[in-house]
């Protein structure tokens, strides 16, 4: 690796649960990816496919019946999991610990423009509130350094606007404002939860080119999760694809448009509307996400999967690298070591029931 | 070619803004004289930002608004001036599928209650053929006729909207609004919804108005797509000509801000970026409504509302592309 690109935020099976009084929710199972400086990664899956809880237990921000039952995450070199924090002195060393790298170390800008920013408030207060928390500096150069930031981020005359509350904005100005706070103390990694899902395709394209531009400019990483596939194959230079809490398929994205693996990034990408062509019916996954109540032992995709085999229904597949960057799960690929895989799992099964 | 299913001419809503007495009173001019034709078995897509009065002009063609000047032609019918009374039996051909699957259910009435009601407001067959017309409509939508006795929460979202499409379908419609009908649902599943929209269109001949912001959703059903900013239509055309050609500068903007999922593509870089944002519907600018975001701006365009002019296969009202 070389010295551009060196690992920032690692997460290494990552597994969360929800207790709900419907029986235990298994939202996020066993999840892995790295992202590098300087690189913008994009998390692309339906609802219910774990792509914001995964980033929510990033930032220890899980609701209160949420809880990372394992795995570990390494940002920047400090352990950031709360996995194994049982004790209460425990959980408060680590909340504090949190506190200082939610919008020090890392920016979240979120989806609802409308509803993240307080209407009570001022935006000026509300942008220079983490700049004084995090860079221990006067009123004074926090309104200074908030004044450049909206400058930057292409809000005209901002001296006034900081005096304005949130109900004067429009809903792009107000993801301008919020991109901006984010990157008020100059974090090395940004979270962006669906940050244009809400906005006009017109604005859509003006906030995709802000993120790119900032995010070049700053030498920040980012990570933007989103739905749609357009989005991250103009701004993204990794793609992860998540179906029902599961990583399925992760690559470059030139890997993932130009040699997809996965059954499931098939059928999405199949399902895209092309602009040009004929009124031919569309390509489309046939069934729905699954109920993550109801989890079986095999692969999650199988039954919404044109190509299921019978050992896809039993046992989970395992992951299978195409290259540095490119890896997928799926039984497709990874049938020749198939007896190990199927041993490995019953003996697990075994152990868990017994 | 017989008489076009939908005529709307020079259609006019505004809606009051509530402000003090003493203040002018003002209003949001929602939609603004506009007019165009819809033949059997064809959609017209309607596409726009938020706010630019696609939905209400979807409403007001049903006649869920009254509509305040022009004349809506219901297969040469004008419907404009008529009472409650008398749309009755012209709304059993006129019918709307919702955007929220989730909203736009009652959760205590069964799916099988659901579908039968619109043909027992109407009358339709006895009770025992109204079941069998229900499990028949069903199977169309792709619902399984078994799960008749459930409610709508244990279905989800696109089985919800494929119920609101099975309950549309009951009383046999000619035309159909469909206001936003994928934008709740996931990728996977819209392209599923815009299948058997197309299919149902294919087999009984319906008309439909698509209204959404989902500009690749709309380009795969529609054979016409109206394009709308602030309230006015501003191109209207056949969709392959106005995607690969858009001749006016906003939906030259609009089509090419769609992100394009292919990395091999250009990308943003060559990409019409449009200036700020929509302006306030209450202070429309005088003259084109475009105008103040518009690179190709003149005084002209400041002064008057340009026409819609025929251009190239298509309409466009831009000061560019007058004769």
């Amino acid at each position: 690796m070389d010295s551009l690109h060196r690992e920032l935020l690692k997460v290494e099976n990552l597994t969360v649960d929800f207790s709900t009084k419907q029986g235990t929710v298994h939202a996020v199972r066993g999840v892995s990816f790295q992202i590098n400086t300087r690189e913008i990664i994009g998390i692309v899956g339906e609802s219910g496919s774990g792509k914001s809880v995964s980033m929510l237990a990033v930032m220890n921000l899980l609701a209160g019946n949420g809880q990372i039952v394992r795995g570990s995450i390494r940002f920047d070199g400090q352990e950031l999991s709360a996995a194994g924090k049982k004790t209460k002195a425990e959980k408060r060393t680590h909340e504090k610990m949190m506190r200082d790298i939610r919008g020090r170390e890392i920016g979240m800008v979120f989806q609802d423009p409308m509803t993240y920013l307080n209407p009570v408030l001022k935006i000026g207060t509300q942008m220079t509130e983490g700049i004084r928390k995090h860079m221990k500096c006067s009123r004074a150069e926090a309104h200074q350094r908030a004044v450049k930031l909206l400058e930057q981020v292409g809000i005209p005359s901002p001296e006034q606007r900081l005096k304005q509350y949130p109900y004067e904005f429009s809903g792009g100005m107000r993801q301008r404002i919020i991109i901006a706070a984010a990157l008020a103390c100059e974090p090395k990694l940004l979270i962006a939860d669906e940050p244009t899902t809400a906005l006009d395709v017109t604005v859509q394209a003006q906030i995709l080119k802000l993120i790119e531009q900032s995010v070049k400019g700053m030498g920040v990483s980012a990570l933007v999760i989103t739905h749609d596939l357009g989005v991250v194959a103009e701004l993204c230079d990794k793609i992860i694809i998540m179906y029902g809490g599961e990583i399925v398929e992760q690559g470059t994205v030139k890997e993932i448009f130009n040699e997809t693996k996965h059954p499931y990034t098939k059928g999405l990408l199949e399902s895209i509307e092309k602009v040009e062509g004929e009124r031919t019916p569309l390509h489309y996954i046939p069934g729905t996400p699954p109920n993550l109540l109801l989890m079986n032992h095999g692969c999650t995709f199988c039954n919404r999967c044109d190509k299921a085999m019978k050992i896809c229904r039993e046992y989970k597949p395992a992951v299978t690298v195409f290259s540095e960057e490119h890896s997928c799960s799926c039984w497709l690929y990874c049938r020749d070591n198939a007896q190990q895989l199927v041993e490995e799992q019953e003996k697990e099964r075994r152990d868990s029931h017994g | 070619m017989g008489e076009p299913v939908i005529r709307v001419e020079h259609l006019k809503k505004s809606f009051r803004v509530k402000g003090s007495f003493l203040e002018k009173k003002q209003y949001v001019r929602a939609v603004n004289d506009v007019s165009f034709s819809i033949e059997k078995g064809e959609t017209l897509g309607i596409v726009g930002e938020s706010g630019c009065g696609k939905s209400t002009l979807g409403r007001t063609i049903l006649k869920i608004y009254q509509p305040e000047e022009g004349h809506i032609y219901f297969e040469g019918t004008d419907l404009t001036d008529l009472s409650e009374k008398q749309m009755h039996p012209y709304r059993k051909k006129m019918q709307m599928i919702f955007q929220d699957p989730y909203a736009s259910l009652n959760p205590r009435f069964t799916v099988g209650e659901m579908i039968a009601e619109p043909m027992e407001i109407y009358r339709m067959y006895g009770r025992k053929e109204r079941m069998e017309r229900v499990r028949e409509l069903m199977e169309v939508v792709g619902l399984k006729p078994d799960h008749i006795q459930r409610y709508p929460h244990e279905f989800s979202g696109g089985q919800r909207q494929r119920i609101g499409i099975a309950r549309t379908l009951a009383l046999n419609p000619e035309f159909i609004v469909c206001d936003e009908p994928f934008s709740a649902l996931d990728v996977s599943i819209q392209a599923q919804i815009i299948n058997l929209l197309e299919k149902i269109q294919d087999e009984q001949k319906i008309s439909y108005i698509v209204v959404a912001h989902n500009l690749n959703a709309v380009r795969h059903i529609s054979h016409n797509i109206g394009v709308m900013y602030l309230g006015r239509l501003v191109e209207i055309g056949p969709a392959a000509k106005i995607y690969s050609e858009p001749l006016h500068p906003y939906t030259k903007a609009l089509i090419s801000s769609i992100p394009a999922a292919d990395p091999n593509s250009a990308g943003m870089m060559d990409r019409v970026l449009l200036e700020g944002e929509v302006p306030s519907p209450i202070n429309v600018p005088a003259g084109c409504p475009f105008s103040t975001r518009c690179k190709y701006c003149t005084e002209k365009c400041r002064e008057r509302m340009p026409e819609l002019a025929e251009a190239d296969g298509r309409k466009v009202a831009c000061v560019l592309f007058q004769s």
